[in-house]
């Protein structure tokens, strides 16, 4: 459960205070983290000690001493010389792996709590209980963020986002599956979705920055209650897939702002495809050539103004007058009528959604 | 010190959007290249691009004798600094400084050794034991500089990074970011809306509109001769003026009028204008503050002179200026000594350039000089 880096670390840490050698093995006498040299010669000593009763043992001018998880033996720290002083020093790091033991067997059981509760795992009455078990407040606001990578398990990405918020204890990073990870943030008072937007803006420029990953960030709405986290997980993830399909430029996404990709999203495909074959009578808007999509999305962009989309387009204005009348003729819509206008836009949004459920099913 | 090519960059996203258009651009060594558009512009998808967080539709970018389009974003040697910067909070700045390099897996001997000679030859070893809540945020903003030089790149992408600091903040940030770059010789590219940032941040400055480039050059280059109308009315601080003139031709002359009064054109523009076929024709004339006197006029002096009323002073650069209409334009003049000139005083215009700005009415071009 703890690397073998920490405990190098730990016992490193020791050392440099107080100038002692210590040495951590496992129960079978393997040497997991050390500032010995010639750590093979202790073997046979530790597993005359692991089978002894005793807590603590001096052997070959080492000194011994039994890290227990739970009544069972986990580790066995070793401290070079005889004196008192060193068993002082070699019983404070015992303490203090035991005590790294029980970080994080905590650590690992929030998280375990945290994964279940976003995927609707627990029984109400668990949730409450584990909550107050664990010293996670069941009241406090809460968001929860979904961050997108592109590479999966991307661990830089993992440990920046860990960096950003981990030891502020009362957010929470975990993983559910091998593209994400999921940030459930407690909302201070007074902070709004304007604020979440920053967060996650934050979030995108420094795994960009440091972590060199394209990542997209999607967040749901404020929770009020521990039970309905899992809600707002739910709504983050809705956002991610509207945004993918809708809004492929934004790499920030909230649920509270889905405009009407959200509509779209909750249609059923065989209205879609209704929709789309009375609209285009059986045409795919596929069928429309470069230049014509470039226009209409021109067109669309500029408030239907003919004037300025010709003039970023580069082409005269009749140019582009007959390019929409040309459109007006094979579809019937007029896109300099505001009515039509909408009625093409939202065809062509729900093309992207049909397009995207197509690209799922498979 | 590296050298940046970029060569025919296109970007199009899946609406058809196009975000970068024959996008080009070269670097030499160790320069701070500005470049200015307004958002939206398509240069925030060029720093991406070039990072490699984003790919391109179309296009080639070098870096020094290496083709870098597909290169893993890691591998690139790029930094990068983007608008909503962060340090890690709980971690004192040295581990801040140390924490990319952990993630590009450097053995922690050599990042200390790393962190420590670039502390120390930036001037911020004092730094490194502090925590960042200690810090103001011009510091901030350094550090942050610091992390992404400690990486050791090859070229540094800022996206317009001091937009997050209070305005009276954002001078000293700047003067940080040009002391720290002249110091590693990092070749950097600087993105922002604000010309006044670029003019005073850049080598020279790229001008971006709707994802192209429409010039490059030093900031006196772009000043002195803006390629069309849009550098020319969006890159100059006060804004420039443009009014349409029309060029005629006399017995042995062009003459051309405004503000009321002919003036006659310089022989040498007088040959520009003839080879391209602008005689008798109308051209559009750009006009500086900088380039227009005004004097008051006491009441019963007035003569045949062009006037006009001043509706209002505005400072720019610690320079004051009068601002007037004046045949349905509006017109910024530079107002010699405080005091001179009071709002609904009557002027007197004078226009003293002798090199001027002259644009092509339909295409807004410059006329007088080329790419």
């Amino acid at each position: 459960m703890i690397s073998n880096q920490i405990l190098q670390d730990t016992i490193e840490g020791i050392k440099s205070i107080t100038r002692i050698d210590l040495g951590v093995m496992d129960t079978e006498g393997k040497m997991l983290a050390s500032t010995l040299k010639d750590v093979d010669e202790y073997e046979k000593a530790v597993l005359a000690f692991v089978d002894s009763p005793a807590e603590s043992q001096v052997l070959q001018g080492h000194q011994f001493f039994k890290v227990f998880d739970e009544n069972q033996l986990e580790y066995v720290i070793l401290a070079k010389g005889e004196t008192d002083d060193v068993y002082m020093i070699g019983k404070i790091a015992a303490f203090q792996v035991q005590n790294l033991l029980v970080a994080y067997k905590e650590r690992f059981d929030k998280d375990n709590f945290i994964k279940n509760l976003l995927l609707d795992n627990l029984l109400l009455v668990d949730i409450y209980n584990r909550a107050k078990k664990l010293h996670i407040d069941v009241d406090a606001r809460r968001v929860v963020f979904i961050i997108e990578t592109q590479t999966e398990k991307d661990t830089n990405a993992l440990e920046t986002v860990r960096s950003l918020f981990s030891s502020k204890t009362k957010d929470f990073i975990t993983a559910v599956d091998e593209k994400s990870i999921i940030l459930v943030k407690e909302v201070k008072p007074g902070e709004t979705y304007d604020d979440m937007a920053k967060t996650a803006n934050v979030i995108v420029d420094m795994l960009n920055s440091e972590a060199m990953t394209q990542v997209h960030v999607a967040f749901g709405t404020f929770v009020n209650e521990i039970k309905e986290v899992s809600r707002s997980y739910k709504e983050a993830k809705m956002a991610l897939d509207v945004g993918k399909i809708f809004y492929s430029s934004r790499n920030v996404i909230a649920y509270s702002k889905l405009g009407i990709g959200r509509l779209i999203y909750q249609l059923p495909i065989p209205l879609c495809k209704m929709f789309i074959k009375e609209i285009f009578e059986g045409r795919s808007p596929d069928d429309f050539d470069e230049e014509t999509l470039v226009t209409i999305n021109k067109f669309f962009e500029n408030s239907l103004n003919v004037s300025e989309t010709s003039r970023q387009l580069y082409i005269h204005r009749n140019t582009l007058v007959y390019r929409l009348d040309k459109l007006q003729k094979s579809t019937g819509l007029d896109l300099r009528i505001f009515e039509d206008a909408i009625t093409f836009k939202i065809a062509l949004m729900v093309v992207k959604y049909m397009k995207y459920m197509e690209t799922i099913d498979y | 010190m590296s050298k940046l090519t970029i060569r025919n960059l296109y970007r199009t996203y899946t609406n058809h959007q196009m975000a970068l258009k024959d996008f080009k651009l070269e670097t030499k060594d160790g320069e701070l290249v500005a470049i200015v558009g307004p958002s939206e512009c398509g240069k925030s998808v060029l720093l991406r691009i070039i990072a490699g967080l984003e790919s391109s539709t179309d296009g080639a970018i070098w870096l020094d004798e290496q083709l870098i389009n597909e290169t893993d974003p890691k591998a690139r040697k790029v930094a990068m600094v983007f608008r909503n910067y962060t340090l890690y909070p709980e971690m004192n700045l040295f581990d801040n400084l140390a924490f990319g390099l952990k993630l590009l897996k450097y053995p922690p001997s050599q990042i200390k050794t790393k962190v420590t000679e670039i502390a120390e030859k930036l001037g911020v070893s004092e730094y490194l034991s502090k925590m960042p809540a200690d810090l103001t945020p011009v510091e901030c903003f350094k550090m942050v500089l610091v992390r992404a030089f400690v990486k050791e790149p090859k070229i540094l992408l800022l996206d317009d990074p001091i937009a997050q600091l209070p305005k009276e903040d954002r001078k000293e940030a700047l003067n940080e970011l040009r002391r720290l770059q002249q110091i590693t010789k990092v070749t950097t590219l600087f993105v922002t809306e604000y010309s006044k940032e670029a003019f005073y941040i850049g080598d020279r400055v790229a001008v971006m509109r709707e994802g192209e480039l429409l010039q490059i050059g030093t900031p006196q280059e772009i000043y002195d001769k803006p390629m069309n109308m849009t550098v020319a009315g969006a890159m100059m601080m006060p804004i420039m003026s443009f009014t349409e003139i029309e060029i005629v031709e006399k017995e042995d002359h062009l003459e051309t009028k405004f503000f009321g009064s002919p003036h006659i054109v310089e022989e040498e523009i007088e040959a520009i204008l003839r080879k391209k076929g602008y005689v008798n024709k109308k051209v559009i004339l750009g006009i500086r503050p900088d380039d227009i006197e005004v004097i008051r006029i006491e009441a019963g002096q007035e003569n045949n002179a062009p006037t006009a009323e001043v509706k209002y002073l505005k400072e720019y650069n610690g320079k004051q200026y009068a601002y007037f209409d004046y045949d349905g334009s509006a017109f910024g003049a530079l107002v010699e000594g405080e005091g001179k000139i009071m709002p609904e005083d009557k002027i007197v215009i004078c226009y003293k350039n002798p090199v001027p700005l002259l644009f092509n009415k339909d295409s807004g071009e410059a006329i007088l000089y080329e790419r």
